[in-house]
């Protein structure tokens, strides 16, 4: 039976054998006295290993010249008893300061813990406490509660989460968190499998792969795999279901889970968002991520969708732009080798139109897009684009057609890119003579903390 | 705030922080998740306070406190709604009640646990430090570690069953 609970105490039980531990709790008051001695001592074991962070940061603080008093390791009243007892007294004092205010909670703002996600990415975004969040800011285990807008968060493993308010979620850990209204999407590299989102009447538990989330009016949790594999399970639930690519599953607390058609149309504002994309021209068009870009043709707009997730460079990336200024002949061109390591994430801006034209009939396109994120550098050429192909994503986006590349030629039916001083906006001026199509890889800044962008636009 | 403490929230604070480890051990006991377990640990906390008038104190402090915290845990899962709920209620009652009844020294003898912790090897720590610290399940242990996750499982368990044995030989040999 000690077994029985230490894996009840690890969250590990299924539902048989909890009904089973339930059953025998019941039995006999020794049981139960059994099981309270066990939760005592696990209840103990979190508050001593977290104590060990307090003592240490106690101890860092305090002055070295001051003399260690010697405690008696076997006194019950320990260091560790003293400093129990006095957080135990400033938390109820704390308590009964609080209770004593008119507004008698303490702010759900206030961070507890280490920092674990970044705020990267704001539009629109209005909060429901009163001071607004400046870019860049560091949240550990806290409650963000968004009145509207929409707000992009980058955990430092590299998960994005995009919030669209009215929206409250709550950052537990760094690969837990939970949705109590709103809608979510999320994006989890390969590596990082585990992180879970809970709603009242689900636990989604990401398999590697983007997925959004939604918690209608009765609080039924709406989820929708965009590429990848998630786990569905009810609360405190052992079982869970496996939700693949396309696939959709409405979860209410009192019904079996419901398979939904795939309807991706409700998280069709999130694609700028999670893309890190500020803002664009009308010739932008965000695609989601499970759309293949391919194939993805038009005359009159240039397809931009994210490659894979945020990272860090395996291995070096050759960029051929790579600093500011507006190009137009290869010569301009500004190549630099991006060192293993960097923390990156990559955007594929597509532009092919529907049919090829006759030589004398150039059609151009112009458009600027502005990043969040500073730019690092362009893939825009043949040969590094093949050698930059799938190494964010699982899926070619046509890079081996040699037609691709951007036509730096200085002609009438040449393509112009500009680069903007700050980093942020492409300004583009794009021909499409004959098959010719353009292909560029965006290759953005994502390491943390990012800077602020506000003095910059 | 000197001023602001007069002789009942004297009284309270010296009588909740003697309860407080029971009491969280109970809510530990019933509520799964950790963020949630501070939230409702705290609501019980202003509770007890906010309702101290009520307590007759010819009876023992820890099981009304008990019975102020059963009543918080109804509220949370009403809030949280039901199917939530770990344990039926007759469970729940009988956790209670083992609780209330569980001996003082219970949690005077739970002092020597520092000193049994300092006794584990690297492993031992280092998994308590991911089981306890950063709150991580066995499989998200066993991921990081690249260990199965029945090793995992096992290894906690022996290193829990090893810091019991340990806390218990120290109080009896402290008791002799």
């Amino acid at each position: 039976m000690n077994e029985l609970i230490d894996r009840y105490l690890d969250h590990d039980l299924s539902v048989d054998e909890q009904t089973q531990l339930a059953i025998w709790i019941k039995a006999n008051p020794a049981n139960a006295e059994r099981f309270a001695r066990a939760v005592m001592l696990h209840d103990r074991l979190q508050n001593e290993m977290n104590l060990d962070l307090v003592s240490a940061d106690i101890s860092r603080a305090a002055s070295p010249q001051s003399e260690p008093i010697p405690f008696p390791q076997r006194s019950p009243f320990s260091t560790r008893r003293i400093v129990q007892i006095a957080a135990s007294i400033v938390a109820t004092l704390a308590m009964i300061y609080a209770i004593s205010r008119p507004q008698n909670r303490l702010s759900d703002r206030q961070p507890r813990g280490v920092a674990f996600a970044t705020l990267v990415h704001t539009v629109d975004a209005l909060y429901e406490d009163d001071a607004p969040l400046e870019l860049g800011h560091r949240f550990a285990s806290e409650n963000l509660r968004l009145a509207s807008g929409f707000v992009q968060l980058q955990f430092d493993s590299g998960i994005e989460v995009t919030l669209q308010g009215p929206a409250e979620y709550e950052l537990v850990s760094p690969e837990r968190t939970r949705l109590h209204k709103g809608i979510l999407t999320a994006s989890v590299p390969p590596g990082r499998e585990g992180f879970r989102v809970d709603t009242p009447t689900a636990e989604i538990t990401d398999l590697g792969t983007a997925f959004g989330l939604e918690l209608d009016a009765s609080k039924a949790s709406l989820v929708s795999v965009f590429s990848g594999e998630v786990a569905v399970g009810k609360p405190g639930s052992a079982s869970s279901q496996s939700l693949k690519e396309g696939e959709a599953l409405r979860i209410e607390s009192a019904r079996a889970p419901t398979t939904l058609a795939f309807d991706p149309s409700r998280f069709e504002k999130h694609w700028p968002v999670s893309s890190g994309i500020k803002r664009s021209t009308g010739a932008f068009r965000l695609i989601p991520p499970w759309r293949r870009l391919r194939f993805a043709r038009s005359d009159n707009r240039i397809f931009v969708r994210q490659e894979g997730f945020v990272g860090a460079l395996h291995k070096p990336l050759q960029l051929n732009i790579s600093e500011p200024g507006t190009y137009t002949h290869k010569r301009q061109l500004t190549p630099k080798t991006l060192p293993t390591g960097q923390n990156v994430k990559s955007i594929i801006l597509h532009y092919q139109p529907l049919e090829p034209r006759p030589r004398e009939t150039v059609k151009r396109l112009i458009g600027e897009i502005t990043f969040a994120q500073p730019i690092i550098g362009l893939v825009t050429q043949h040969e590094a684009l093949m050698a930059s192909a799938r190494r964010f994503s699982n899926w070619s986006a046509g890079e081996s057609r040699r037609r691709r590349e951007l036509n730096l030629n200085g002609g009438p039916a040449g393509d112009i890119i500009e680069l903007s001083s700050d980093r942020r906006t492409l300004r583009l001026n794009l021909a499409s003579p004959l098959y010719s199509s353009d292909l560029i890889r965006v290759i953005v800044d994502a390491s943390l903390p990012i800077p602020q962008l506000a003095s910059n636009q | 705030m000197d001023n602001m403490i007069d002789e009942r929230t004297r009284k309270v604070t010296r009588l909740w922080t003697q309860a407080q480890p029971k009491v969280s051990a109970f809510v530990t006991a019933v509520v799964r998740d950790f963020s949630d377990r501070d939230d409702l640990l705290q609501d019980i906390a202003v509770a007890v306070f906010e309702s101290f008038d009520t307590y007759d104190p010819e009876r023992p402090f820890l099981q009304w406190a008990m019975g102020v915290a059963r009543n918080q845990f109804r509220t949370y899962l009403r809030r949280r709604q039901k199917e939530q709920a770990i344990f039926d209620s007759d469970t729940v009652k009988a956790i209670e009640a083992a609780f209330a009844q569980l001996p003082k020294r219970e949690a005077i003898e739970l002092d020597f646990l520092k000193a049994c912790l300092e006794k584990l090897d690297g492993k031992g720590r280092q998994l308590c430090e991911m089981r306890y610290q950063k709150d991580l399940k066995p499989a998200a242990i066993s991921e990081a570690l690249q260990l199965p996750g029945t090793a995992v499982r096992k290894a906690l368990q022996r290193i829990r069953e090893q810091l019991r044995s340990c806390i218990e030989l120290k109080a009896s040999t402290e008791r002799i």
